[in-house]
């Protein structure tokens, strides 16, 4: 019988029992006896959710390859199971061996975004894991942390031992090597954090020491361990053709989000949207060569059986090898029954034949994501699409065959005004007009229009990161506007989330140290999965702050002044404080930076390693002149 | 050409859910680079189907695909083509090439054969009186809710040993009992309580009747 972390009579009784047994095609098996490094990879949500993200196969793979180190999952419970296994004093295990997580090496977590926060508090707890980094004895993990959100650490930064900031491809090994010589020799935890403390990425937050103004603002960040650095230099990968790729992704039987073979084409983007966090994060600008890419895909397909591909990257619009490589998958794979997809393209002419080709007879949605309303306001943020733009790429589209159209909207962005709010039920009516121009005979039979307008939250190391988000209460008011004014277009719905997450988000996202313990509260009054909006209770939130005499609006509706140290001031991701100052100020002046194809707009150097003067540049666009 | 394989499901996959293993043998197929003959239509399919499901949480050692390959293989070629990509657990144990005109596995089952181990203790003797009375009775659940069902003929042969119970019972899609509600109806005859968590229960075989005897589906 199969060792299992909890009985087979709670199994059966909780929902999707799978989701904790393991034993997928292309798992890896390794006897824990005969490796130095045991890893416990942790996506901090469901497994459903996890197992969709290529991030953590690429790390798993990875971390696999290595002979001495043997790398298991480990996901949330949901909360029928979380129950069982609190009522039966059961600890948290991983999926491979169904060992506990407590006797491992390392515990590490991704981050991809900041409703997860109190998610890792309970597998902290759920594993027996001491919460905070200052607590933890001798013999239990060494907790680290990577991912998108590790850019600004510090809400997190006193439950994590280190952060990785950065591409994952780039330091582990050296991370490695030293644990394996540290564990061999006896060492003292602090010891091992002392000997990574100086890896570029590196970012241990127990050896550096905030400072506070009275007014709470940051004085100073200090270094107070001498192994550590003033300011951690997130890494990346400078070739993205060489670098580690798995090709054996392991096969969930349970249907996940995307369970698809997941083709990452390029890294970064070439879209200076003011308001986007990850199109900054992930530059450089560095593709894959098509012929990099078949090779990729050839294994994962003969490795996995998938019956479909998805080419992912931030925009795939501007891959340049683009209509060559979805000709090339056609043609390998149409007729053994294997279908691609393409998701987030920017509707012109090129993506709708494209479109056309990939789905033959079926018309599914298109969507569409103008991001604002009015042209002054795209402006603002830089979304580099006129309004003739989206109504051509519209008319297409009905011209086309297409009747479904989703588009995606913010509120709630710098300089907006109620009329920039009406302006996108205008645009909407706009759109709607372009399929009526299109004679009967030629568009499909009736539109439908799907209006979704999300809550801006200024995220940090992003031109807006010095901005005043809206409130809970004037989110409320401008959704209330927009509902009246697309009432009165009848082919349109309009679709609205509770603009408590944002609220939230917006205060994780650009928090500092003393939001940790206010986390902590959350967690402890109960919450958990935030992310699902049923166990989102923003009255946790409130309680705490009111608890920790602290007030939300430090956090989200205060503007920042422009010399202010933020809290995520000594971690350098590569994008430079100047150019986001720049940016800012264009913004103001509803100016527009022009895309990196057609300009470098100086956001970086992105030189890696090499410190002389001549070292190359990392970024494809730069180097191209 | 069309073929039927009999394949386990493990203890270790046994709680995946009958959609997802069938989306799981048919990846380990595309997998064995067995080229399977795909429906025309709009949306086209592969000619594939599984012979009953299986509950989740019950083991197999003898459940039944059949499915229909582009090219003409050796049956020896498929049953190691498929054993070598598809998950552990899930193995085929032999395949054998249907003729023309052959019913579909999953039009043909009447009958499965099942081997349980019970958390209690029931005696040979007590089995033994249970299946003898005339009418067998539980409450079977329906979508008008509960209603009294007589499982009598539902029973083919029922047995225990030590506290094993063997028993082949009505299975597929016409008739079906299941196995549940007999060890229940088994327990509440013997005095003791039940709980459907706490048995474990694989599956051995399926069989339809014919000529008053049962036939395995690879004869």
């Amino acid at each position: 019988m199969q060792k299992r972390m909890v009985p087979d009579y709670i199994l059966k009784q909780v929902e999707k029992p799978v989701r904790y047994t393991g034993g997928e095609y292309n798992m890896v098996v390794k006897n824990p006896k005969d490796v130095d490094i045991r890893f416990a990879l942790c996506f901090p949500d469901v497994y459903d959710i996890g197992m969709s993200h290529l991030g953590l196969q690429i790390l798993y793979g990875m971390y696999n390859a290595r002979e001495d180190t043997y790398c298991e999952r480990v996901f949330s419970p949901w909360t029928d199971m979380e129950a069982k296994m609190r009522e039966n004093d059961i600890k948290l295990c991983t999926l491979e061996t169904q060992d506990e997580v407590k006797n491992f090496d390392f515990l590490g977590f991704s981050f991809l975004y900041e409703m997860c926060y109190t998610n890792v508090l309970n597998i902290l707890d759920l594993s027996g894991v001491s919460m905070y980094s200052k607590d933890r004895g001798e013999d239990e993990p060494i907790v680290c942390a990577g991912g998108p959100c590790v850019n600004n650490p510090e809400p997190m930064a006193d439950f994590i031992d280190f952060f990785y900031i950065g591409d994952g491809e780039v330091k582990y090994d050296e991370i490695f090597d030293i644990y394996k010589v540290h564990k061999k020799n006896g060492g003292k935890r602090k010891e091992f954090l002392e000997k990574i403390a100086h890896i570029d990425g590196i970012y241990v937050p127990a050896f550096y020491d905030v400072d506070y103004n009275e007014d709470d603002t940051i004085k100073s960040i200090n270094v107070i361990n001498e192994n550590a650095k003033p300011v951690v230099n997130r890494v990346f990968v400078a070739d993205l053709n060489t670098s580690y790729y798995s090709e054996k992704p392991i096969v969930p039987f349970l249907e996940t989000v995307h369970n698809r073979v997941t083709l990452e084409v390029f890294r970064g983007c070439i879209r200076g949207c003011r308001f986007c966090n990850p199109g900054l994060m992930y530059r450089p600008i560095r593709s894959k060569t098509v012929d990099t890419l078949m090779k990729q895909l050839e294994a994962q397909v003969k490795n996995t059986g998938f019956e479909e591909i998805s080419l992912v990257s931030l925009s795939t619009s501007d891959y340049s090898g683009l209509n060559e490589l979805s000709n090339r998958i056609m043609d390998k794979y149409s007729k053994e029954h294997i279908s691609l997809s393409l998701p987030s393209l920017r509707v012109d002419e090129f993506s709708l034949e494209l479109m056309n080709k990939l789905q033959e007879v079926r018309k599914s949605g298109l969507t569409f994501a103008p991001e604002a309303g009015t042209q002054r306001m795209r402006d603002i943020i830089n979304k580099g699409i006129s309004e003739e733009e989206i109504l051509s790429g519209c008319r297409l589209a009905f011209e086309g065959g297409w009747n479904r159209v989703k588009l995606y909207f913010m509120m709630g962005l710098p300089g907006e005004t109620d009329e920039d709010i009406v302006g996108i039920a205008e645009l909407t009516k706009k759109i709607v007009g372009e399929y009526f121009k299109v004679p009967k005979d030629k568009r499909a039979n009736g539109i439908s229009v799907n209006v979704s307008a999300s809550c801006f939250v200024p995220k940090h190391n992003t031109a807006f990161q010095w901005e005043s988000q809206n409130t809970y209460e004037e989110f409320e008011r401008k959704q209330r506007i927009l509902k009246d004014a697309i009432r009165k277009v009848k082919q349109a719905t309009y679709r609205y989330h509770d603009a408590r997450t944002s609220v939230i988000e917006g205060i994780l996202t650009r928090a500092d140290r003393k939001v940790g313990k206010l986390i902590y509260d959350v967690w402890k009054s109960g919450a958990k999965l935030e992310a699902w909006s049923e166990y989102f209770d923003y009255k946790k939130w409130i309680e705490a702050f009111s608890e920790n005499n602290m007030t939300m609006e430090f956090y989200n509706t205060r503007k920042r002044e422009i010399d202010e140290i933020m809290p995520w001031d000594h971690i350098n991701v590569g994008v430079n404080k100047k150019f986001l100052m720049r940016e800012k100020v264009k913004s103001q002046l509803g100016e527009v930076t022009r895309n990196c194809k057609e300009m470098c707009a100086g956001c970086g150097d992105w030189k890696t390693g090499d410190e002389s003067e001549n070292a190359k540049s990392t970024c494809e666009m730069k180097n191209k002149k | 050409m069309k073929y039927r394989a009999k394949y386990t499901k493990g203890d270790n996959v046994k709680f995946v859910g009958h959609l997802d293993l069938l989306r799981s043998i048919q990846r380990a197929i595309k997998r064995a680079e067995l080229v399977v003959k795909y429906s025309q239509g709009f949306n086209p399919h592969q000619v594939f189907s599984i012979a009953q499901p299986l509950a989740v949480g019950h083991t197999s050692v003898g459940e039944y695909m059949d499915f229909e390959l582009v090219n003409d293989m050796s049956e020896d070629e498929v049953k190691q083509r498929f054993n070598d990509v598809s998950p552990e657990g899930i193995k085929i144990i032999e395949v054998r090439k249907l003729n023309d005109g052959e019913n579909k596995a999953a039009a043909l089952v009447e009958y499965g054969s099942y081997k349980v181990v019970l958390d209690k203790n029931i005696s040979d003797d007590t089995i033994k009186n249970f299946i003898s009375q005339d009418t067998i009775e539980v409450e079977k659940e329906t979508k008008s809710g509960t209603k009294i069902a007589d499982i009598k003929n539902d029973i083919i042969d029922a047995k225990i040993e030590g506290t094993v119970l063997h028993a082949t019972i009505s299975t597929g899609s016409n008739q079906n009992l299941k196995i549940e509600l007999l060890a229940k109806a088994l327990y509440t005859y013997a005095g003791e309580e039940f709980d459907e968590n706490k048995i474990d229960v694989e599956r051995q075989d399926l069989y339809y009747m014919y000529k008053d005897e049962l036939k395995g589906l690879m004869e």
